[in-house]
């Protein structure tokens, strides 16, 4: 029998929780089944060679001897699987995953529940490992969610060997990024701020690098990562965007290996091993970016960031019936965004923005001995400190009148269980989350002078799923209270999905709220700094999404998907239109609108593979004020704001020949809107006679209308090629590359007051080597 | 798949090579056009207004000569007045172009000033003079603290209207403390009334003077503004910065951006008697109140 040697003797070390466990299946009323119950069939999947979950291996149970219904399942991030309600008797079991051996083991089941964990070796060169889910990537999207892996990632060009979550996440359509720099994501019309981050469970609140290839997250680290564009169940909310819910490797409990590699823009190292073979792993990993020491030199323009992280994580199978894990991040960022030669007069775009991420999360995971439930705790302590200041050394007096700072810091304690039933899975879990935000911004950011705020969030969800044939159904309900704020949000949620042979239909519905915003000036694309505040009482963001797509899987090589997505946005906040140009504005309240229609198609034969993304979207966001009226003529202004791309598409193809993989991306995206000026003048307030001889008066935009033009369009092309050269006892890859092949003159900013552009990065061939220990 | 991949490198390549325009959109120029500040007053024999270049960047500006002509018209007798440039180097380095006119315009009158491109075109404004107006002192309003109602009948707006206490402190120094008016500022049937509301300085006087109002005696209360033209009334009836700021909220030049208004300054002094002093907040100065 196939039990895996993952059996330390004690959970001593984690009584209270174990206890948290129990009282909260008490608490919610799990029972033990009865004996005259049917069968059920749990377990976990994983890796024999390295010990490390499997995600998505399917497990099929086939009786034998006589008419029976063949019943399956596959494993989740966990590489936990359960099968309910067997009858009892024997079954043929088989595990199988892509690229591994596929096992087949009879198993005679009695009432009750049995746990079989499975470790399933990799396949052989050549051997027959077809699976049905072999085609995945981005084209696999169920209802705006998509499993990115490890092997989506590698397959986009990347400046660096390793590659990274964020350049892969930027192909997809309904990703709007500012460019190569400033690491802000708009996904389906949504703001950075209004994206929600996870690595196993910690929040990151500013993941994404300075440089925009990269984030918290390389590839190596990488297990999987499930990015809702929209549409997410119960089991996340505070946010009304986007979630990207990263899981990291857990590292290898058979051996010690580790990868080292260099390129222009970074340096990295990992190892990863045993602490106690079979027993416990480790795996931990450092980069650290080299652009000034490299890529500047090279390019020959002013690079002036700098940015780092460290990640590390301790896998601790207790008992067959439980995981232990410790994960901790440090991010790392400083850089100049904007133009580097602006001149004093312009301040924004002579400042320095540095930011850190702190992340420190434990995650225990249970199986109740008898009981058809899996249980985890989560405790998570998460912290942001971001500060903009001048870049060039001013005064001290000068440099603490112009710098600004925020930060935020939440401290999670929250525990999930999910019930399998035999045609129902109940997932339900409570939180509660203590929040201090706290900014120092000297009235120079959007009126906001200091700020400490400290709050706690409460609450719990619940997110049923039923199985019909096809057909999966999943309403859900999330409820939230910030008891000091006398605030409660109650956000029904659904997922559903109907497949039938090659279709898949699928459906998404929720009502989102996030009382902690993000305050962020984005009139300037080079003004990365964001203040958290917490939100009004009676201004909380507030989002409905509706996602409705379709994919067909043609062949088991190509697949083609359709999705069409509509958001409205309540209560969100835009800085105040005003003609004179200055960096502090009062804030206007808004509602908006996103619509779009997302198509996608990607083949895989053998080692080559293309994938085609075509976005089409619209945002439109709205002002009502009596302000507007006095500008604009009407109370009601509408616009599109600056990160409405309404045309997108990448294609990315790679291929394997004569011993060498090549990589190609290609990536189009339609201008973004700005407010264009027609000229400048100089602005004396007439609230009387002036005095002309000793008032300068203000410099003055003369605008048409806010947004009223549009940037130039976006595309350029990316080429990388790459070989593995085998050595005695480790694996060498070399990579070269062309980022921008055809040194398209991308924007990145338009400074309005001054007409300079700052461009994107030009054509930079870059060379990588990265060693591998075997 | 590879032939695939190769037709696909090949295309983007004839398409990078093709060419695409990478230049951001240019709008219309407004090269040759102005924007002007400034305010006629039938009280002054020389006139200023300032005209501004309008630049595609934000610059400190030149003393370079202006390419223009700046000439007024009086539009009652059609006398035409030549304006002379004068260059104006601000503290912040800022380099203005103020023109100037011996000229005072009468009261009531209307002008076209008139800025005129060398290489042809013209900016320009209609400027009315308000007429002379009286100002009114109504009765005083003891009820409840202490209002001075003032009336300016026919006056067509009200501009900048400040109140002045000036005041003695305990050791005998004078201290003057100017602020917006408390109280209403607003037309009404036969002009603009103005109505100072002492009670409500208290709090700023304290600010601004650094003490209680007992601790100074109020010697002289002077209220200063300007009768406007008709056409400087601010959308809203409020003078908000952004709002005005934007370029066509309070115009009245064609062709242009900015704003020429006529003005002249009022001035009311009020001297209270020792009773209305004991309805505020102020000592008076040894007088007592003897109703």
């Amino acid at each position: 029998m196939p039990y895996p040697s993952l059996r330390p003797p004690s959970t001593r070390c984690v009584p209270a929780v174990r206890f948290a466990v129990f009282v909260a299946l008490a608490a919610l009323g799990a029972a033990r089944p009865a004996a005259a119950q049917p069968a059920t069939l749990r377990g976990f999947v994983s890796d024999a060679a390295d010990g490390q979950p499997l995600i998505g291996a399917n497990v099929v149970a086939t009786p034998l001897g006589g008419d029976g219904e063949v019943r399956g399942a596959s494993t989740d991030t966990d590489g936990f699987y359960g099968i309910v309600g067997l009858p009892p008797r024997r079954y043929a079991v088989r595990v199988s995953a892509a690229g591994y051996t596929a096992r087949l083991d009879t198993l005679a089941l009695v009432p009750g529940v049995r746990s079989f964990d499975v470790a399933l070796a990799p396949a052989e060169l050549g051997e027959a490992v077809v699976e049905a889910d072999a085609v995945g990537g981005s084209a696999d999207i169920d209802a705006g969610l998509q499993r990115i892996s490890p092997e989506d990632v590698r397959s986009v060009p990347s400046p660096d060997v390793a590659g990274d979550l964020v350049n892969y996440v930027v192909s997809l359509s309904g990703v709007v990024t500012s460019g190569d720099r400033g690491g802000q994501l708009f996904i389906r019309g949504g703001e950075p701020t209004q994206n929600q981050v996870f690595l196993d469970g910690i929040p990151v609140f500013q993941p994404f690098h300075v440089l925009g290839f990269y984030s918290a997250f390389p590839a190596d680290l990488l297990q999987t990562a499930d990015l809702y564009a929209g549409g997410y169940d119960a089991s996340y909310g505070g946010q009304i965007s986007s979630v990207l819910d990263v899981t990291s490797r857990t590292g290898n409990l058979r051996r010690v290996s580790g990868t080292a590699s260099v390129a222009p823009f970074v340096a990295s190292a990992s190892i990863e091993g045993p602490v106690v073979r079979d027993r416990a792993s480790f795996l931990a990993s450092a980069r650290i970016s080299t652009v000034d020491l490299i890529a500047a030199r090279y390019i020959g323009a002013p690079l002036p960031f700098q940015f780092g992280d460290v990640f590390g994580r301790v896998y601790y199978p207790l008992t067959a019936k439980s995981r232990l894990s410790l994960t901790a991040l440090r991010t790392w960022d400083r850089g100049g965004i904007g133009d580097p030669d602006a001149s004093v007069t312009a301040v924004a775009r002579a400042e320095e923005v540095n930011y850190q991420n702190t992340g420190v999360g434990l995650r225990y995971l249970l199986l109740p001995s008898d009981v058809p439930v899996l249980a985890s705790v989560h405790l998570a302590y998460a912290d942001l400190n971001t500060e903009v200041g001048p870049r060039a050394a001013v005064s001290p007096d000068e440099d603490a009148r112009l710098r600004r700072r925020s930060g935020r810091r939440r401290v999670d304690a929250a525990f999930d269980l999910t019930y399998l039933f035999r045609r129902m899975t109940l997932r339900t879990g409570g939180f509660v989350y203590t929040n201090l935000i706290g900014s120092e911004l000297g009235g120079q950011f959007q009126n906001i002078e200091t700020e400490r705020t400290t709050f706690a969030e409460a609450g719990f969800y619940l997110q049923p799923e039923l199985t019909f044939g096809g057909l999966r159904v999943s309403p859900g309900v999330r409820v939230t209270s910030l008891p000091k704020q006398g605030q409660a949000f109650v956000e029904p949620r659904l997922r559903a999905a109907f497949e039938a042979g090659p279709h898949r239909l699928s459906l998404a519905a929720g009502i989102y709220n996030q009382p902690v915003v993000g305050v962020s000036d984005r009139r300037d694309a080079t003004s990365v700094f964001t203040a958290y505040t917490l939100a009004p009482d009676n201004l909380t963001p507030r989002a409905t999404h509706l996602i409705a797509g379709y994919r067909l899987r043609a062949t088991d090589w190509a697949e083609v998907s359709v999705e069409g997505f509509a958001k409205t946005l309540d209560d969100l906040s835009v800085a105040e239109f005003t003609a004179v140009p200055r960096l502090t504005t009062n804030l206007l309240s808004a509602s908006g609108t996103a619509r779009g229609l997302d198509f996608r198609a990607e083949v895989r034969r053998g080692r080559a593979q293309m994938t085609v993304n075509y976005g089409l979207s619209s945002v439109e966001y709205t002002t009502v004020s009596a302000r507007n009226d006095l500008q604009f003529g009407d109370a009601t202004f509408r616009f599109r704001p600056g990160h409405d791309r309404r045309h997108q598409a990448t294609v990315i193809a790679s291929a394997y020949v004569a011993g060498v993989t090549i990589a190609t991306r290609f990536q189009f995206g339609s201008g973004l809107p700005y407010s264009r000026a027609l000229g400048f003048d100089q602005y004396l307030f007439p609230d009387g006679s002036p005095d002309l001889y000793n008032d300068p008066g203000t410099a003055r935009v003369l605008y048409e209308r806010p947004f009223n033009a549009l940037l130039p369009d976006y595309h350029r092309l990316d080429v990388t090629v790459e070989r593995i050269f085998p050595l005695r006892s480790a694996l060498l890859t070399v990579q070269a590359g062309l980022l921008n092949a055809y040194d398209r003159a991308n924007l990145f900013a338009y400074d309005i007051f001054t007409l300079r552009r700052v461009d994107q990065l030009p054509v930079v061939p870059t060379l990588g080597i990265r060693l591998d220990t075997r | 798949m590879t032939r695939l991949a190769f037709l696909f490198l090949t295309a983007l390549a004839g398409a990078a090579l093709a060419g695409c325009d990478d230049a951001i959109e240019s709008p219309d120029s407004l090269q040759g056009t102005y924007t002007l500040w400034g305010a006629l007053n039938p009280q002054a024999d020389v006139q200023s207004v300032r005209v501004v270049p309008v630049r595609d960047t934000i610059s400190l500006g030149s003393a370079a000569p202006l390419p223009v002509t700046v000439v007024s018209v009086d539009l009652e007798t059609g006398a035409e007045t030549a304006w002379r440039d004068s260059v104006v180097t601000f503290r912040d380095g800022t380099v203005g172009h103020i023109f100037n006119a011996r000229l005072q315009p009468a009261y009531g009158s209307r002008h076209r000033l008139v800025v005129r491109r060398d290489e042809g075109g013209e900016v320009s404004a209609v400027v009315a003079v308000p007429a002379l107006v009286q100002v009114i002192r109504q009765t005083v309003q003891t009820s409840g603290g202490l209002r001075y109602p003032i009336l300016l009948p026919d006056a067509p707006q009200l501009n900048r209207v400040r109140v002045t206490y000036k005041l003695t402190n305990r050791a005998g120094s004078p201290v003057e403390v100017t602020r917006p008016i408390a109280g209403v500022v607003e037309p009404v049937e036969f002009g603009w009334q103005i109505l100072l509301d002492v009670a409500l300085d208290d709090e700023a006087i304290q600010a601004q003077a650094d003490g209680e109002p007992r601790d100074f005696a109020l010697r002289e209360i002077v209220i200063t503004g300007e009768v406007a033209s008709e056409d400087w009334r601010p959308p809203g009836g409020v003078f908000d910065i952004d709002v005005l700021a934007d370029p066509q909220s309070l115009s009245n030049v064609r062709g242009g951006f900015g704003f020429v208004g006529a003005a002249y300054p009022f001035e009311v002094t009020i001297r209270p008697t020792p009773c209305e002093i004991a309805r505020t907040s102020f000592s008076s100065s040894g007088s007592v109140c003897t109703p």
